[in-house]
């Protein structure tokens, strides 16, 4: 993978995150494309696992994006989904993951130019990190730090 | 009422209250026409940036209605359409329609926009209406990005073809689909229904008839429909404040509440929204840029709706947002700096100026000139405020046979209100055309499913969108890397996956080829997943064996500037769908039988107008009181603020559900045990251990006057509450010569919220005693006037008959003291900043309304919530104000929130109407996307029975988790939260996801 393109997984729940995501799109807006949507219903359904994951199988980088707070199509999937998130953040250091490469965002689904610019972003500062483990590497880190 | 009956209704005005009523009748069993004047529907809430007291996203809540609405299959869309005439009867009326042409097809448009980009027009120079002209259209544009129907349209005011017939038209050459028609003509069409839903909505009034603001002379002063544009992220400045003179960022923001409201010159009501809606776009303001200091100048705060005192303490507490209690008399420019003095007369009387960099003016909700039109061509009448006149115990009904009316329409009101009334004028179509229901209807037949399982054979159809997908990603190549896939036996580009050809070709192929997966690559799966599995249904597949690629809103429209990368994306994308595809299991989703009864707790008003709603549609229901007796909220009550008889009120509703044979009443019964779930409750009372079978459950338990136990009330007999005095009045034993009222008693931090109606009732009270003796002096002390709406007119004739209105402050309460068998009152003007000493022969104390404490039981039973006073929590506060979030319970009455009789009857009507919905099923559907625990891995931790928002989780008789599938609403957060992995949602399981993981980063190019 060619490092000045951080490849990034973006969690985006259904209601909204996904919808504003579709919004930046009609707006034509722009930001990088290594952002990868994936859609669940409700950033409730978020395991933790699949950052986890994510980060193996080679994720410079995650995001998470719900409804706003208070908002939640499903009444409190995002702030569960918020605090598995952070959970997960304090975890990767141990990991030698930079817990930068994971956020948490509320998004109303009327905010096509934050999610853009939320894109770019996480780019960015990603991008202004030192490179995460590769795969291979991930094994041989037995813990330690970078 | 006709012999005839059609199970068609006619429901005019695509807003909110259209959508709501139109959604409520097409899903109970009835065809419904919703007729929309502009080229879209959604009306005025989809303007909205955010929606009070919740600061809720107005367009999340809207946009699923609005798809929903779009695709029910029997709802049918007319924009561009109004009314020209209602001819026949209740049950068999003629509507007369004129429709516009659009000048585009709306089957072929796919709102790709390159119509409008083509156009000779370069820069959109024409002020757009749902920027309320703060942003540009050109003469071809989609009315908003969520618009239904989702197409361009022509506005031949401004389109040069139109106005001068000489254009190049390249609009109509940039269309790739042939959408564009400039031969279409106007049509005229007459349709066959059998009753009418009247919701043209409400205009704002006409900032520019308030000229000492100067709108429209001053750049920088705005009407609030305008601000919430600057507010919306999807507005003309992406949701940045900005001053419309400099492009800059105001810092000083005053709101000028009433313009237009409240002002005999103008009009006389109260507007009743204007002060939430400038609270709440004063905190969003602030929370868009912090350096903003809104400053709202207003007369009364009327913050009386449910969570609305919460709203306004946050707002001058957390966000610092100033209120000024004052009057404006006028508002200059600074020509140098275009900035605006506001000069005002504050509440001691003195004259004050201070400058502002941005002005908004609260304007108020005024009847529509096309609404008034709308009601002449309909024959229905209008009150003397230009709104549908209705009367307060029917407060949907409009003064014609079978022609009901509902929101703003009806006089200002807020969303919530306007959906209330919507489902209740759906409700009372519903009992008025029982007998045709579901003659009109279509239900969908399709072949009974293969067996899909096994090898996966995919299929993969990636699009083109015209130039749209294909102009930026090289979907040939995506085609081809597909059908290297594994599983994928299918690969192929089409030009427009959604059309009808394709649609009927893509059903072909899934035989010729017999595919048991297909994966489409094209736009979002938000718009249009719901067609494609339709289809593959009708193909004979299990519509979950479907999965969808987003590669035009998340791909080609957002990398159009790397077209190869985008290529690259696109293949990741399909690359990770396919990997989902081939994990895809078939959902199976079953009939529930519904128990066609309801069950109503609580006989007072709510209960019996619910009940008998209900049973006039046709549904067996048992009312359920605890007490002795039914109606005996109303006992104490003479008239409505209004003038109104309640006791008549009662005396009807009694003898109508005592008579009626669908309703069965039980008093002195309480509720012992609920169980089951929606479509089939079984219920145990107390009373001979009796068990009902019902498919439905509505709360109507009541509010009821607080019993203070201050002021001496109990000690004195001069002490009254207002309901005691009202009932002292009617046996007219009132003889006392000075009467004090106090408002607002026993509101405190643990009662912190407004009951909404005891304004009305001292006002009511107050008239009533001049009434009967002119020469008597009667003093309100009150906090805040909150006579909202049309009882505005109430409080002027008050101030007019010689009431003495004295505000004190939330700090410095009234005090009652007695001195040998005197009684004095002593309070500090709060605009006098003085003490003010009465010694009255009668103190009245306006208490409030407190729950029925009955509500903790039924909340324990049913497991609903309660708020923090005692009030029940509705599933969504703006959109579903009538219904729990668990399925098939419903709720109205004073239990909901405080409300006037007549907003409790139309509440009442339409949970009614809810819970009609489900009785009017045969059958429920229950599964696809849910939730199911694998007994071999749990371990009955009940996590997921504590995290489940619905309570669709519960121990069985193996003690381990089950999941209720009619109850599951399919968000897993149960899956994620399960320890032990036991819990999978269906089309969202775990080895479904970490495969698309896995995959999106195996891909190399």
């Amino acid at each position: 993978m060619n490092t000045n393109e951080p490849k990034i997984v973006a969690f985006c729940c259904h209601y909204c995150a996904f919808a504003a995501a579709d919004l930046a799109g009609v707006l034509r807006l722009r930001y990088p494309p290594n952002v990868h949507i994936i859609r669940l219903p409700c950033t409730g359904k978020l395991d933790a696992l699949y950052i986890l994951k994510a980060f193996e199988a080679g994720a410079d980088g995650v995001m998470v994006a719900g409804c706003l707070e208070g908002s939640c199509h499903f009444i409190s999937g995002n702030l569960r989904a918020k605090k598995r998130v952070l959970a997960v953040k304090s975890l990767l250091p141990k990991l030698g993951i930079a817990p930068e490469r994971l956020e948490f965002f509320n998004l109303s689904s009327a905010q096509g130019d934050r999610f853009a610019q939320i894109a770019r972003e996480l780019t960015e500062r990603i991008k202004n990190l030192s490179p995460n483990p590769s795969p291979q590497e991930k094994g041989a880190l037995e813990g330690g730090r970078r | 009422m006709s012999e005839i009956m059609h199970g068609a209704v006619a429901v005019v005005g695509g807003g909110i209250g259209g959508i709501q009523a139109a959604l409520d009748l097409a899903d109970s069993g009835f065809y419904v026409y919703l007729i929309e004047e502009g080229p879209a529907i959604g009306g005025r809430m989809a303007q909205l940036d955010k929606t009070f007291p919740t600061n809720d996203c107005a367009m999340c809540m809207l946009s699923p209605k609005l798809v929903e609405v779009g695709r029910h299959p029997n709802v049918q869309i007319m924009t561009l359409a109004s009314v020209e005439a209602l001819e026949g009867q209740p049950g068999n009326f003629q509507i007369t329609l004129r429709q516009r042409p659009r000048y585009v097809d709306i089957t072929r448009c796919i709102a790709c926009g390159r119509c409008i980009a083509s156009c000779v027009y370069q820069d959109a120079k024409f002020p757009s209406e749902f920027d309320v002209g703060l942003g540009k259209r050109k003469p071809i544009y989609i009315p908003f990005p969520q618009a239904v129907p989702l197409a361009a349209v022509v506005d031949p005011q401004t389109c040069i073809f139109f106005k001068s017939g000489r254009c190049p038209q390249n609009c109509l050459k940039a269309c790739e689909r042939g959408a564009l028609d400039f031969t279409q003509t106007e049509r005229v069409l007459t349709l066959d229904v059998g009753a009418v839903i009247v919701a043209p909505g409400f205009e704002p009034y006409d900032a520019r008839r308030v000229g000492e603001y100067g709108f429209g002379r001053y750049a920088n002063v705005l009407t609030a429909p305008q601000f919430e544009r600057l507010l919306s992220a999807s507005g003309p400045t992406t949701g940045k404040v900005l001053r419309p003179s400099d492009g800059k960022a105001p810092k000083k923001v005053a709101f000028i509440q009433c313009v237009g409201s409240r002002d005999l010159r103008h009009q006389s009501y109260c507007s009743a929204v204007c002060c939430m809606y400038a609270t709440k776009e004063a905190i969003v303001a602030k929370e868009h840029d912090h350096a903003i200091e809104p400053t709202i100048f207003y007369i009364d705060l009327r913050a009386y709706g449910k969570g609305f005192e919460n709203l306004v303490r946050r707002a001058k507490e957390e966000h610092g947002v100033r209120y000024v209690r004052s009057m404006i008399s006028q508002v200059t420019e600074v020509p140098e700096t275009k900035n605006l003095l506001v000069c005002y007369r504050d509440e001691s009387g003195s004259l004050r100026e201070e400058e502002f960099d941005l002005v908004v003016l609260a304007v108020g909700m005024r009847p529509s000139a096309k609404g008034q039109e709308l009601a002449r061509k309909l024959g229905i009448e209008l009150n003397e405020h230009g709104f549908a006149k209705t009367s307060l115990f029917n407060p949907v009904m409009s003064t014609r046979e079978g022609v009901f009316v509902t929101g703003a329409f009806t006089g200002p009101k807020d969303i919530p209100e306007t959906v209330i009334q919507a489902s209740a004028a759906a409700a009372a179509v519903e009992a008025l055309l029982a007998p045709a229901r579901g003659t009109r209807t279509k239900a969908k037949q399709y072949p009974e499913e293969f067996v899909s399982e096994g090898t996966p054979r995919i299929g993969v159809f990636v699009c083109h969108c015209g130039s749209n997908i294909a102009g930026v990603v090289d979907v040939k190549a995506v085609a081809e890397y597909a059908q290297t896939l594994p599983g994928v036996v299918h690969a192929e580009n089409v030009l427009y996956t959604c059309s009808q050809d394709n649609l009927k070709h893509m059903k072909e192929v899934i035989r010729e080829k017999q595919l048991n997966r297909v994966v489409v690559a094209s736009c979002t799966p938000r718009n249009l997943a719901a067609l494609f599995q339709d289809t593959i249904r009708e193909a004979g597949l299990n519509k979950f064996l479907f999965e969808m690629v987003n590669i035009r809103e998340q791909c080609s429209w957002v990398h159009s500037d790397q077209p190869e990368k985008a290529t690259e994306k696109a293949k990741r994308l399909v690359r990770m769908g396919v990997a989902k595809a081939r994990e895809l299991k078939p959902l199976a989703v079953q009939s529930v039988k519904v128990t066609p009864v309801a069950l109503v707790l609580g006989g007072g008003l709510s209960g019996m107008v619910a009940a008998l709603t209900l049973a006039d549609s046709g549904f067996e229901t048992h009312l359920v009181e605890k007490s002795s007796e039914l109606g005996s909220d109303l006992k104490e009550i003479a008239r409505t603020p209004e003038g109104e008889d309640v006791q008549s009120l009662r005396a009807n509703l009694l003898d109508r559900v005592c008579a009626h044979p669908k309703i069965r009443v039980r008093t002195n019964t309480a509720v012992k045990e609920i169980s089951g779930f929606v479509g089939n409750f079984s219920t145990v009372l107390h009373r001979g251990e009796e068990r009902i079978q019902h498919g439905v459950v509505i709360v109507a338990t009541e509010a009821h006057e607080h019993k203070p136990n201050e002021y001496l009330y109990g000690e004195d007999g001069r002490v009254l509450t207002q309901r005691e005095l009202e009932a002292k009045i009617e046996r007219s034993e009132a003889r006392e010569k000075t009467i004090v009222m106090i408002q607002c008693v026993g509101r405190n931090e643990q009662r912190p919220y407004c009951s909404r109606i005891c304004c009305a009732e001292a006002l009511q009270n107050a008239l009533a005693l001049l009434d009967q003796d002119p020469d008597r002096q009667v003093y309100v002390l009150y906090r805040e006037m909150i006579s909202y709406g049309f009882l505005e007119d109430l409080y002027r004739r008050a101030r007019d008959s010689g009431v003495v209105f004295i505000r004190y402050d939330e700090q410095a309460p009234p005090v009652v003291r007695k001195e040998r068998d005197q009684l004095f009152v002593t309070v500090r003007d709060a605009r006098l900043r003085q003490e003010v000493l009465i010694k009255p022969d009668l103190v009245v104390l306006s208490t409030g309304v407190v729950p029925d404490p009955y509500n903790e039981e039924l909340s324990r039973l049913l497991k609903v919530p309660l708020d923090a006073y005692g009030f029940f929590v509705e599933a969504h506060i703006k959109l579903r104000p009538v219904d729990f979030a668990s399925h098939g319970i419903f709720l109205c009455g004073g239990s909901h929130a405080p409300g006037t009789i007549s907003e409790l009857i139309a509440k009442a009507q339409a949970a009614a109407g809810r819970a009609a919905i489900i009785l009017s099923k045969e059958q429920l559907e229950a599964g696809g996307i849910v939730a199911s625990v694998d007994p071999e891995k749990c371990t009955a931790c009940l996590t997921c029975v504590r995290e489940c928002p619905f309570g669709a989780v519960f121990i069985n008789e193996l003690g381990l988790a089950e999941i209720e599938a009619v109850k599951c609403q399919g968000c897993g957060i149960c899956a994620a939260d399960c320890p032990a992995k036991a819990i999978q949602l269906g089309q969202f399981e775990d080895i479904q996801e970490l495969r698309m993981l896995e995959e999106l980063f195996a891909y190399e190019h």
